[in-house]
């Protein structure tokens, strides 16, 4: 399969779609939160104050207020202290880095999961659509929550127990969304005569399929990263998720909740950059889909909608 | 020496429905009981209002969709079952040149890998490839630049060049070309149209041309097959067919055109055409029929001989040839003649 | 042209701009046009011509990026283009009315024919529900629907093409607009039901008297129900006049080679198959040439051409062109 081609070509028409996007304000404050927090995540060990304690090494700093360790900002912690006197500032810089990892590596497991699947099923049609569909459902049906509780309990907490259980809940919604397209993208013009002309099936899904049903995809993986980090936030929360020593937001967040009324800056520093993250990801999402969205006109449609409905609902047409 | 190219025999289409359980599996029937025959190197015209069933016949005879039932032979051997290595071989033979000329090319894929997937698919080589596909485009006079341009950067006549080239790249013998001028400009059809006759001629090509513009078809097409709701009802040459068509439904047809010729009598069909899925019994025309008789409701007039190379199916051609109205309401003369463009031949 | 009356609409000089990211695209270039009571005007032009762009400036539906460099729209003694949104929310759908190329996505397909129809009517002529549904149904009526009652209670994708564009001149009608304007309405149906439906559109004309402009690329259309031809090319008028003198004799040699181009069925076995197409490429509205806009392709092209845009002459009664081959 060449995949290279063919990817080349989507993204010779991406560039055609993006380029315009940066004249939107919308899209261009999405780029520049989440641009930030990739790049804080990336540099985390070169631009954090004390990147040792970002990583876990516990230190105790001389504390005047409290004996637990939490100091307020100072000039020698920014954003102050946490609970074992670890640089706060540190800590959140190597959580925004578990959290951008953790929704990428999950965001793209869900994607590639989510197209083979999807892809798959929608270009087939009948029983492997109907089998595929169900084992879909199956999965669907799981909170990631339950599933994240079972798996600990199997694996043991951490990050692969997040990956895990996210990962294998999040695909169905990108499995469906791909089965729509390939659905739609099947029955097109040139894909009908490349059958006829005799190309193979796996060649026809890999170069026709695939590049055309990614771009609402697009929006969707732009959306859901910042679900994910969300989720994956809250996982942490709740301990089901990464451990100590590793940063994560949720942890801290978690870690602030009994200190809220006397240490503001613990639950407040993570908070921002949680939210930051977040919206960055659907001001992009958002700004995508707007582009993309008249495109998808044609098949999200009413029309699209409409007939089949209407031949399900076994109406006639009038003489 | 004319020797037949293609033959279809009593091809049938129909698509199933999907009705609820328990309740009578119904079919849309797009192409009922055809036949007729395709000489080499002409242009077969065929005629159709939309839910005539003309795109599904030609895309059955390609086997796009697989027939229902019937056979299509071409240069004598019977390919309507063909698999494998010999069908490959047969389908090297033929290309499809679809009406959308934007969307009969994938968006992401540039000119070049677009007009040269039929050869990889066929196991051309990669280095021959190249040099064909550049042949290709320069039979459709579209310069070596147009290589690397993707289908949203040409303009609809240049789209349709691409489709063509890429049509011809496996140098084909049959062409079934499905409304491929009817989405261009006035002027870029007339462009594409001459194109196409020069290809015709420059490669000994066969087409099947299939269209709803009766001005095209009775410009390019040597032989004419009027279809109507799945049969074809009229078969003969073009000039005959224009100068004195037979069947009712093509005088009403032709009586759309400013060019109508005086041998017949004009009218208007009123009503809507009835739906493929439920055709009417016995002549699937006699619900709009001027010319309609008891028997029409009754019984399928077969597709006849009347003189030489000229077929029509229709029960009450001496009551056609005569005039003789029979069913007055669905009779509306064509109104007052006004100038058409037709001025300068 | 065909006197009919007084004056319904007058374009005096209007040109139109649309910005796009790749420059600005210049849709229209110094239109005038005439339009009297009960006339029926056909304005033809090929992709580009910007006949639709004409169409929807008349009612001021355009997009955000359009802008009007210069020139007047007067309606019944109204100025369009000055006029406050009010006013022309006011004109809009009831005093001129539209009807649309494609009636699968100008129906709302979610609502009944009934529901549709009764709301223009409630909005524009302020009827009660109960007479809203008896005077749909007399509009119906008058677009020779069978069935009227069955059609009201019908949802749009319930009929077919051809039902479902005189539901669309039906909506048309019921507010007694004095003008209708309809952007290609036939080019989605079949030869057989468009036919119909041009009949219907000449009789109706004459029994309501509503002027019509007729947007299409098709001159069979034209000659089919109008009364008189504006031709475009590039955003302008090439040339106006009757039908019978647009068809006998074209002056401009735009007007001239999009008539050569028509296909026309072959009368005899040695007439050849090929067509006389016109030359070069379709205008790029992004960089229109200098002079007159056509003279890249004209057969008939001189160097005054090459710098001078030419103005309208008239040629003949109620006939004018645009052309430096009769500027003289």
């Amino acid at each position: 399969m060449k995949v290279p081609n063919a990817l080349s070509g989507t993204l010779g028409r991406f560039g055609r779609t993006l380029r315009p996007l940066f004249h939107e304000k919308m899209f261009v404050a999405g780029f520049v939160m989440v641009g930030a927090m990739v790049v804080i995540a990336v540099f985390a060990p070169w631009i954090s104050p004390y990147p040792a304690q970002g990583e876990g090494q516990t230190a105790l700093t001389t504390c005047p207020q409290s004996a637990a360790g939490i100091c307020p900002p100072s000039w020698a912690h920014l954003f102050g202290t946490e609970q074992t006197g670890r640089d706060l500032m540190s800590r959140i810089f190597f959580g925004i880095r578990t959290s951008v990892e953790i929704s990428l590596l999950v965001v793209m497991l869900a994607t590639a999961i989510g197209l083979a699947v999807g892809l798959t099923a929608g270009y087939f049609g009948g029983i492997v659509d109907e089998a595929l569909m169900r084992v879909t459902d199956v999965f669907l049906s799981f909170p990631h929550l339950i599933l994240a509780l079972v798996i600990v309990a199997v694996l043991g907490p951490g990050f692969n127990d997040v990956l895990y259980a996210l990962g294998f809940t999040w695909w169905p919604s990108f499995a469906r969304l791909a089965r729509a397209s390939a659905l739609e993208i099947r029955n097109r013009p040139y894909v009908k005569i490349a059958k006829a002309s005799g190309v193979s099936n796996r060649s026809i899904l890999g170069r026709h399929i695939l590049p055309n049903a990614i771009s609402p995809l697009l929006v969707m993986i732009s959306v859901d990263l910042g679900a994910v980090v969300l989720a994956e936030a809250g996982l942490s929360f709740l301990g089901l998720g990464v451990r100590p020593p590793t940063a994560d937001l949720g942890v801290i967040i978690a870690e602030s909740a009994n200190q809220i009324t006397t240490a503001w800056w613990y639950a407040l520093f993570p908070g921002i950059f949680l939210t930051v993250l977040v919206i960055g990801f659907n001001l992009l999402g958002d700004s995508i889909r707007d582009r993309v969205d008249p495109r998808l006109r044609g098949f999200m449609g009413t029309s699209f909608i409409g007939r089949p409905l209407a031949g399900r609902l076994g109406l006639q047409r009038r003489e | 020496m004319l020797t037949t190219l293609v033959s279809v025999q009593s091809l049938v289409k129909y698509f199933p429905v999907s009705t609820l359980p328990l309740t009578k599996k119904q079919y849309i029937r797009a192409v009922d009981d055809v036949s007729f025959e395709i000489e080499s190197n002409s242009v077969f015209g065929l005629v159709g209002e939309s839910g005539s069933g003309k795109s599904t016949l030609g895309m059955s005879m390609l086997r796009i969709i697989e027939p229902t039932s019937g056979k299509v032979v071409m240069d004598g051997v019977d390919v309507t079952h063909m698999k494998g290595k010999e069908r490959s071989k047969w389908s090297s033979q033929l290309s499809y040149v679809y009406q959308n000329p934007v969307s009969s090319l994938d968006p992401a894929w540039t000119v070049e890998q677009s007009v040269s997937e039929p050869l990889a698919a066929a196991g051309v080589p990669s280095k021959e490839r190249r040099e064909r596909v550049l042949q290709s485009l320069d039979a459709v006079g579209l310069p070596q630049y147009f290589l690397g341009r993707y289908p949203h950067e040409l303009s609809g006549g240049q789209s349709q060049r691409v489709a063509i080239a890429r049509a011809l790249v496996r140098r084909p013998r049959f062409m079934v070309l499905d409304e491929p001028t009817s989405a261009l400009d006035v002027s870029i059809q007339a462009q594409l149209l001459n194109l196409l006759m020069d290809l015709q001629s420059e490669f000994g090509l066969t087409y099947f041309y299939i269209s709803h513009d009766l001005n095209v078809v009775g410009r390019v097409c040597d032989r004419i097959a009027v279809m109507y709701l799945g049969k074809v009802v009229e078969l003969t040459d073009a000039l005959d067919l224009f100068a004195a068509p037979l069947h009712p439904y093509s005088q009403a047809l032709l009586s759309t055109t400013p060019s109508k010729s005086s041998s017949y009598l004009g009218f208007r069909l009123t009503g809507e055409p009835p739906s493929p899925r439920n055709p009417p019994g016995g002549c699937r025309f006699n619900t709009r029929c001027p010319y309609a008789t008891e028997i029409c409701s009754r019984e399928e007039p077969k597709l006849a001989e009347v003189k030489g190379t000229h077929f029509v199916a229709c029960h009450n051609l001496d009551l056609v040839a005569k005039g003789k109205i029979q069913v007055p309401e669905n009779f509306r003369p064509v109104i007052s003649e006004r100038p058409g463009p037709g001025g300068t031949a | 042209m065909e006197q009919a009356g007084a004056e319904v609409l007058r374009v005096t000089d209007l040109s139109l701009d649309y910005a796009s990211p790749q420059g600005i695209v210049h849709a229209l270039n110094g239109v005038n046009l005439s339009l009297k009571q009960s006339e029926l005007l056909g304005v033809v032009g090929e992709s580009g011509s910007g006949k639709s762009t004409l169409a929807y400036a008349l009612i001021r539906l355009l997009p955000r990026n359009a802008l009007v460099r210069s020139g007047e729209i007067v309606f019944n003694g109204l100025s369009i283009l000055d006029a406050p949104e009010g006013k022309l929310k006011d004109i809009r759908g009831k005093r001129i009315s539209m009807v649309f190329q494609d009636p699968m996505t100008s129906l709302n397909p979610l609502f009944k024919v009934k529901d549709q129809i009764g709301r223009v009517l409630e909005l524009h002529r302020g009827v009660t529900k109960k007479d809203a549904n008896r005077m749909s149904a007399d509009f119906l009526r008058a677009v020779e629907l069978p069935d009227p009652e069955q059609v009201l209670d019908s949802y749009p994708f319930q009929l077919s093409g051809g039902m479902q564009q005189r539901v669309m001149i039906a909506m048309a009608l019921c507010t007694q607009p004095d003008l209708i304007i309809a952007d290609e309405p036939t080019s989605a149906v079949d030869a057989t039901i468009q036919v119909q439906i041009l009949e219907l559109l000449s009789r109706l004309r004459h029994e309501h008297h509503f002027s019509m402009l007729f947007i299409t690329h098709s001159l069979e259309v034209v000659s089919a129900v109008c009364d008189n031809v504006a031709v475009m090319y590039a955003g302008s008028m090439v040339e106006t006049g009757s039908v019978t003198d647009i068809f006998s004799s074209p002056k401009h040699p735009y007007t001239q080679a999009l008539m050569a181009a028509i296909p026309r069925p072959r009368r005899s076995a040695g007439e050849a198959k090929r067509l006389k197409s016109i030359s070069g490429n379709p205008p790029d509205l992004l960089s229109l040439p200098a002079g007159c806009k056509f003279h890249p392709r004209c057969p008939h092209v001189f160097d005054r051409c090459k710098a001078e845009d030419p103005a309208f002459r008239r040629v003949g009664l109620g006939h004018e062109v645009a052309c430096h081959l009769y500027t003289e």
